[in-house]
């Protein structure tokens, strides 16, 4: 009993407290300064870093800002600010980077939330577009929502539109990391039109998708193609689409299941093309005085709607090639259908990329309600 | 006890020398027969019923019609010993030691002192507490008997229950003073005759001065008496005390307890309620389940919240975490003091509680927790959350039906709450293993105290957590070695 008790206590010792008591990382709760928001700006040669606090339902959030070499050194210069508390990174639910600092290095800071154990993988990250992460967290918010909450609300509105997702640290680091780019959600601050007496004029808004590369190109993709991105990456959920129906009318749809397959098409070990199949259902919303029973307009509506998606899908497609980032992942998602041959393939992918075909289907199915 | 003084011959006075300056001994000379032979009539008053004294033993005695031709003690013993005398139990003595036996446990003694002989009747006096519910073990769907202090009173509501001659009652005389009566219990031809000869040897083996108290048996018994879990299974209610009979547990009853003491005791024994058979079977299951779940939280959630307040922050959800740090900013102490201030204060009530009378108790019950708790949140002394915490923990404490399994639990809880001040969840989880460890070594008269879920068997340990249906279960547990498997056909 005496040894096995002996080893149990030495335990400690392999999770690495040999050499300092546990109880020196004591913080009394009441003393913690709770940090949710973070912003990262950068002049090229400074970093500047804004934390937002958490607070209960109706106070304000205190916002504070300092500037360093290094995230990490603005960060801790940050504990000056507060009287008796300790700043604490670990309930951080959102991370800004303003477009400027995307654009210095990107990657530093993305090493930064690697690294630092209080921040989280799961940290949400933005890119401030046109802008600085500075400024939108101390312009946006109030005691009635603050810049977190108003983020919180933004998640979960590009979710139910299917406008946009909102990436997390952690997958933005593994997308870099396969692919030399990725998707991140891009905000900006926006006035309110109408303004409730006493509320601040400013409110976050989504900005579609930014595309972000390991060597600091920043490019931006409007809402119209984020659509299209959700749709190639399985990222619909629900969202209202309307389309003309030929009579002067717009008849309004709800969509329903979409699911998009990419395969690739080889010929031996060289890539002929890659066929996207895009399978999407409907269910009218409002029709106006339009006969969706009538076979000839429900095959023109169904038409219209294959035109609508196919035109974004091919959009995005050709944007991608454009600015020669596969920030879709295609290649990944080749690699995973045909590993072998994805690594036969004569040149890298980024090359492949530039001149593959996309055999593009859309099929839409009205269903009725 | 009396040896001093009651190795003399057997006389009257050395009776009455055995029992000088005992106030409630009573002895009187009467004339057998209204003749000249003389004999010795001794009692202890209030063990004896009087009114059979006087109307059975004395009147009859003292008949002329009954004992004219009596001339000497011998023949009159013969004729008591034959009816003449109207008693359903009475014995010849020849020696002073067994007549004060005898006395003590509510016999009358006539003695002859010519012959150094007597002969006792047993005359107890009726007057005993009635069967009532249990106190401590509340009935929701089962026989609402319990166990009285009179020894004979619970051997015949175990009878009652068990009415086969195949219930054995073993009866022993423990304690050098207090000569208290020990039955043990056991059904022959189901318990493992192992375990009631070490049953028999340990009772056998206690040299008291007076069984008066259950710790005077436990503490004597068990072979781990340094731990705080319990080891005997106690209760109040005579159908629990049958039920483990049939499953092959030895049962021990003592002279002047209410309760019935059964032997081995098994952790997952101990969470078992009579009624979990009662009701239906899923029901049953969900029930037992959530005190397994009770077990963990009882323990764990002080130790817990103490951790996550303490060293791992980012473990609460935000809300949570700004409404904790809001109820606790103006709290002047640490949360280490107020989880450990408010446990012990949680321990001083329920023991204030316990050992006053019962309105009073409540009463204070009442004060404790509703008004010195609420102005100890409202003058920011303790935070609400501690409160919250404490009182979830006592309360899931409380679904654990063994007190004594209850008490050691919340000892647990104390020391888990010291293992996370120092060590955060890594020091919950060192309590756990060693926890965990320490209940693995116990054994009990050869039983593993963890059984069924240190044997392995995932069956068996499904089978402690869920109760199954009773046609299905067929079998008694194995790890008591029963002489007969099955229970049914």
């Amino acid at each position: 009993m005496k040894r096995i008790a002996a080893l149990v206590l030495l335990l400690p010792m392999l999770a690495g407290c040999g050499t300092q008591s546990i109880y020196s990382e004591y913080r009394e709760i009441d003393n913690l300064e709770l940090i949710q928001t973070i912003g990262i700006d950068s002049d090229g040669e400074l970093v500047t870093t804004t934390a937002a606090t958490g607070v209960k339902k109706g106070t304000e959030p205190t916002v504070m800002t300092t500037s360093a070499r290094t995230v990490n050194q603005a960060l801790n210069e940050m504990q000056g600010y507060t009287s008796k508390k300790y700043i604490f990174f670990g309930h951080t639910r959102n991370f800004l980077i303003g477009e400027e600092a995307a654009r210095c290095d990107i990657e530093q800071y993305l090493e930064f939330v690697e690294k630092i154990a209080d921040v989280r993988l799961t940290t949400n990250l933005f890119i401030v577009k046109g802008g600085m992460a500075k400024d939108l967290i101390a312009e946006v918010g109030n005691e009635r929502a603050t810049v977190t909450e108003l983020l919180e609300s933004l998640e979960q509105d590009l979710e139910s539109t299917s406008s946009g997702k909102v990436f997390t640290c952690g997958e933005v680091i593994e997308r870099m990391a396969f692919g030399g780019c990725s998707l991140v959600a891009a905000i900006e601050a926006a006035e309110i039109e109408e303004i409730v007496s006493g509320a601040n004029p400013y409110t976050v808004r989504a900005a579609g998708f930014a595309i972000i590369t390991e060597e600091g190109k920043v490019e931006f993709l409007d809402m119209e193609l984020s659509r299209a991105v959700c749709l190639l990456l399985n990222m619909t959920d629900s969202d209202i689409i309307e389309v003309a129906n030929g009579q002067g009318d717009w008849v309004s749809f709800r969509l329903g299941q979409c699911h998009t397959e990419i395969k690739p098409v080889f010929s031996d070990t060289k890539l002929e093309s890659v066929n996207i199949q895009t399978d999407i259902s409907v269910s009218l919303d409002e029709s106006y005085d339009t006969d969706i029973q009538d076979p000839e307009v429900e095959a023109f509506l169904q038409e219209e709607l294959a035109r609508l998606q196919l035109g974004r899908i091919e959009k995005v497609l050709e944007f991608s090639k454009q600015i020669d980032e596969d920030f879709l992942e295609i290649g990944r998602m080749i690699e995973i259908s045909e590993p072998v041959k994805f690594s036969k393939l004569v040149g890298d992918w980024k090359e492949e990329f530039k001149t593959v075909r996309f055999d593009i289907q859309v099929s839409v199915d009205i269903e009725r309600n | 006890m009396f040896g001093c003084l009651s190795k003399g011959k057997l006389t009257l006075k050395t009776i009455e020398t055995t029992f000088s300056n005992c106030g409630d001994f009573k002895s009187r000379i009467i004339c057998v027969g209204g003749g000249k032979l003389k004999a010795g009539v001794c009692f202890i008053d209030g063990l004896v019923n009087s009114e059979l004294v006087s109307r059975d033993i004395l009147r009859p005695l003292t008949d002329e019609d009954r004992f004219k031709n009596v001339t000497s003690g011998r023949e009159a013993i013969n004729m008591i010993l034959t009816g003449s005398v109207y008693s359903y139990s009475l014995k010849d003595c020849s020696k002073a030691e067994e007549v004060v036996e005898a006395l003590v446990n509510g016999f009358c003694a006539i003695v002859f002192d010519q012959q150094h002989e007597a002969v006792v009747f047993e005359v107890q006096s009726g007057e005993k507490r009635a069967v009532g519910e249990p106190v401590s073990e509340k009935v929701v769907k089962g026989s609402r008997d319990a166990f009285v202090e009179t020894f004979r009173v619970n051997t015949s509501l175990v009878r009652k229950k068990l009415r086969g001659p195949d219930l054995k009652i073993i009866e022993y005389s423990v304690g050098r003073r207090s000569k208290t009566k020990v039955g043990i219990v056991y059904v022959d031809g189901i318990t493992n005759p192992e375990l009631v000869e070490q049953t028999m040897r340990r009772i056998g083996k206690i040299d008291i001065d007076g069984l008066l108290a259950p710790g005077n048996l436990e503490d004597y018994i068990v072979d781990n008496p340094n731990t705080p879990f319990p080891q005997i299974i106690t209760t109040e209610r005579p159908d629990k005390f049958c039920m483990n009979l049939l499953e092959g547990r030895v049962g021990i009853l003592v002279d002047g307890l209410p309760m019935g003491f059964l032997l081995p005791g098994t952790f997952a024994q101990f969470i078992k309620v009579p009624e979990d058979n009662a009701g239906h079977y899923l029901v049953a299951s969900a029930l037992t389940l959530l005190r397994y779940i009770s077990v963990l939280i009882t323990v764990c959630f002080p130790a817990f919240y103490v951790a996550i307040a303490m060293y791992h922050q980012e473990m609460i959800p935000t809300n949570l975490m700004l409404a904790i740090i809001e109820s606790k900013e103006n709290v002047p102490f640490s949360t280490a003091i107020e989880v450990l201030g408010m446990l012990v204060a949680f321990e001083i009530l329920q023991e204030a509680s316990l050992h006053l009378p019962q309105p009073v108790g409540e009463t204070v019950g009442i004060i404790g927790a509703l008004v010195v708790g609420q102005s100890a949140v409202e003058a920011q002394v303790i935070s609400p959350v501690v409160v919250i915490v404490v009182a979830t923990a006592g309360i899931t404490g409380y679904t654990i039906p063994d007190q004594d399994l209850s008490a050691a639990l919340r000892l647990c809880r104390l020391l888990f709450v010291f293992a996370a001040l120092f060590m955060g969840v890594f020091g919950i989880v060192i309590a756990l293993l060693l926890l965990v460890y320490h209940l693995s070594t116990i054994e009990v008269m050869g039983v593993p105290y963890m059984t069924p879920f240190a044997e392995g068997s995932l069956m068996r340990s499904a089978k402690a957590l869920i109760r199954w249906p009773l046609p299905a279960s067929k079998e008694r547990d194995i790890s008591l070695h029963p002489q007969d498997m099955q229970n049914q056909r």
